[in-house]
């Protein structure tokens, strides 16, 4: 986990006595783990855009009318409100939408990788996306618990308390969770071996 | 903590939540044995590719987040 000079609480501290600059820090620093979070729910980039602004939004109104009481746990605390809002979303769609730019190109596609060859980017850009396909294909408890340790910086009590699970149970979802994600990606590992070996092996 | 190593402390371990104390045991196993060791280097990998994923939201989305708050006053919800 990422250690600030300036902790959160501190900002926070500093947000409730006017100084926006210490709100945009704190936006700053979090608002690509929570879009991330948002993102993998409703695999819509537009709708996950509005959706982070609402939950800052009512993050905001929460802070400034002096009922935000959670110092010092303010990551896990705004994805918890993302994660509801996107959740809700999910469910009155009750469909899962194709992230699609207005290019026609995938959403994640848009990811930048500097200073790598062609084919180091092909690569990357497939394994990402696989990756996601993967984490939205896990079992809803493994994906949840996933998604609230990693992306929502959760320790595993608190996501046992707010699932409402032993730790134990937390902690198994987790561990298989990352064993279904490990052999999904070894599998796509072994087939660009192989795509590359041919590559080469064409170019000769 | 037992003198084995259970999984679900490899996964603790690896996300940093677990103690000195359990740390220095946790290394003597997992070091010493090829197999733990490879299964720890994968989560670990596995780990920075689930860092590797995550996505930006638009300066515009951003922009609207910081107007919001700055023209945001206690007084409008009272």
């Amino acid at each position: 986990m990422k250690k600030y000079t300036v902790s959160d609480c501190e900002l926070i501290t500093q947000y409730k006595s006017g100084n926006e600059k210490a709100f945009e820090a704190l936006v700053n620093r979090h608002k690509n783990k929570i879009f991330t979070t948002i993102l993998l729910i409703v695999k819509d980039q537009y709708v996950a855009e509005d959706l982070l602004q609402e939950t800052f939004i009512k993050a905001i109104k929460t802070i400034k009318s002096g009922r935000y009481n959670e110092e010092g746990k303010f990551l896990p605390w705004i994805s918890r409100i993302a994660h509801n809002m996107s959740i809700d979303y999910f469910r009155k769609q009750k469909r899962y939408p194709t992230i699609v730019m207005e290019d026609g190109s995938n959403v994640f596609n848009t990811l930048e990788f500097s200073e790598d060859s062609y084919e180091t980017i092909q690569i990357k850009k497939e394994t990402h996306e696989r990756l996601r396909e993967f984490i939205q294909r896990l079992p809803e408890s493994q994906r949840e618990v996933l998604m609230m340790r990693h992306y929502m910086q959760m320790s595993f009590q608190e996501i046992a308390e707010m699932t409402g699970v032993s730790i134990n149970t937390a902690l198994g979802r987790m561990r298989y969770a990352l064993i279904n994600l490990r052999k999904q990606m070894s599998v796509i590992e072994v087939n660009q071996s192989d795509k590359s070996y041919a590559r080469k092996t064409l170019s000769r | 903590m037992p003198e084995k190593l259970y999984p679900d402390n490899l996964v603790r371990y690896v996300y940093d939540e677990t103690s000195v104390e359990e740390n220095i045991l946790l290394e003597s196993i997992i070091f010493e044995n090829e197999q733990l060791e490879e299964s720890f280097f994968e989560l670990l990998h596995l780990k920075r590719e689930l860092d590797s994923i995550i996505c930006s939201p638009s300066e515009k989305s951003v922009s609207k987040i910081l107007e919001f708050s700055k023209s945001f006053n206690t007084e409008s919800i009272l």
